[in-house]
């Protein structure tokens, strides 16, 4: 009895001896998935677009659109703050839901510094142009009062060219 | 000679029955997958061109232009019952044949909680048919529409999409989309702008 896992091992040893010493791991299959995979992610790999500041609680809606975002000012509108490149700018939005007048005065000045800047910029860098772009990133369940107030205060401060960013729908 | 012979074939056999080694293929997967991980892009995002309309053109809508009932344009409204499109097209709407217009009202009330945008989109083509060179639609919203909504109906004008041998492909129909609200009595623009310039003042500017 007690010589058995002796026995065993003996066994296991002269086996190993007819695989050439090596423990028998295939890798095909291995190699097979990692295929799959590397076509896989080929397949979804994209080489344009730019990096952008995805803003929590932010769920925009999808679009069928293909046009490409361009590098621009870019304000998230969630449900209850504003956010102007990453950085929350209002943190309440609850008197906007019932206020009728369409300006934001702390967006509007966050944007209209950052419109001087740029402007200031295109003076100084010879190929920097300044071409008032912005890009809105918004909640679908947004109503469009709200979101009104975004466009229009945007439009206020120097950025004319609205884009709003979506997500691909197939 | 003849030993020999069969020798020769054994170690053929021998050499194609050996293992591939993979190692270096496991390599090169085991770089390539992670960079590629780290690269993907699992949801795409696209934009949106919207205009707003200018302060002049809020004020030239008070006198009609040409035609009977204002400026030759398409609109469509955005309600929380459903949409509406109405408004005056022409066939040549920046050119000499600018007096032969036509005035339109569509009514396509929700249904359920979906709105009627196949019904839209079947008012649009036809529309597109009859008047081929008008490029431009203004979405009057009312305040309490959701973005969504809004969404859906500019997919719904930008393009109409179509199978044709067995491809998907796509043809404009109103691509060029302003955003406004609809017209009130109680303008209080100027207000407004009072509110920009003293902003301004305080930040130096003016």
């Amino acid at each position: 009895m007690a010589q058995e896992p002796m026995a065993k091992i003996a066994r296991a040893r002269r086996s190993q001896d007819m695989m050439g010493g090596r423990s028998p791991v295939l890798l095909t299959p291995l190699v097979d998935m990692f295929v799959i995979l590397l076509i896989f992610l080929l397949l979804s790999y994209s080489t344009g677009g730019h990096l952008m500041y995805m803003a929590q609680s932010v769920l925009m809606p999808e679009s069928l659109s293909r046009e490409q975002l361009e590098p621009a000012v870019e304000i998230a509108v969630a449900a209850d703050r504003i956010y102007v490149d990453g950085e929350v700018i209002m943190d309440d939005l609850t008197e906007w839901y019932t206020e009728k007048k369409l300006l934001m005065p702390v967006l509007y000045e966050h944007l209209k510094l950052k419109a001087l800047k740029f402007k200031k910029m295109e003076e100084e860098v010879p190929l920097f142009h300044f071409a008032g772009k912005v890009t809105i990133q918004a909640d679908r369940a947004l109503p469009f009062h709200v979101l009104k107030k975004v466009l229009y205060t945007a439009d206020r401060a120097d950025f004319p060219r609205i884009s709003l960013a979506v997500y691909q729908r197939d | 000679m003849k030993s020999n012979r069969s020798k020769r074939k054994t170690s053929t056999r021998e050499v194609l029955a050996a293992d591939v080694d993979l190692t270096p293929i496991m390599c090169l997967f085991i770089i390539l997958v992670p960079l590629l991980l780290l690269s993907a892009v699992f949801e795409r995002l696209s934009a949106l061109h919207v205009h707003l309309p200018e302060a002049s053109t809020i004020e030239e809508t008070e006198k009609p232009e040409e035609g009977p009932t204002g400026i030759v344009e398409l609109r469509l409204l955005v309600k929380v019952d459903g949409l509406g499109l109405e408004g005056t097209l022409s066939h040549d709407p920046a050119g000499k044949e600018r007096d032969i217009y036509e005035d339109i009202s569509y009514d396509f009330p929700i249904q359920g909680d979906l709105y009627d945008l196949d019904r839209l989109r079947e008012t649009l083509q036809d529309l597109k048919g009859k008047y081929p060179r008008h490029e431009q639609i203004v979405f009057l919203v009312d305040d309490k529409v959701s973005y969504d909504i809004i969404v859906q109906a500019m997919d719904t004008c930008r393009l109409d999409y179509y199978v044709e041998e067995g491809r998907k492909r796509s043809r404009p129909l109103f691509p060029e989309i302003a955003l406004s609200e609809p017209f009130s009595e109680e303008g209080n623009f100027e207000g407004l702008r009072k509110g920009t310039r003293e902003i301004d003042t305080k930040l130096g500017i003016r």
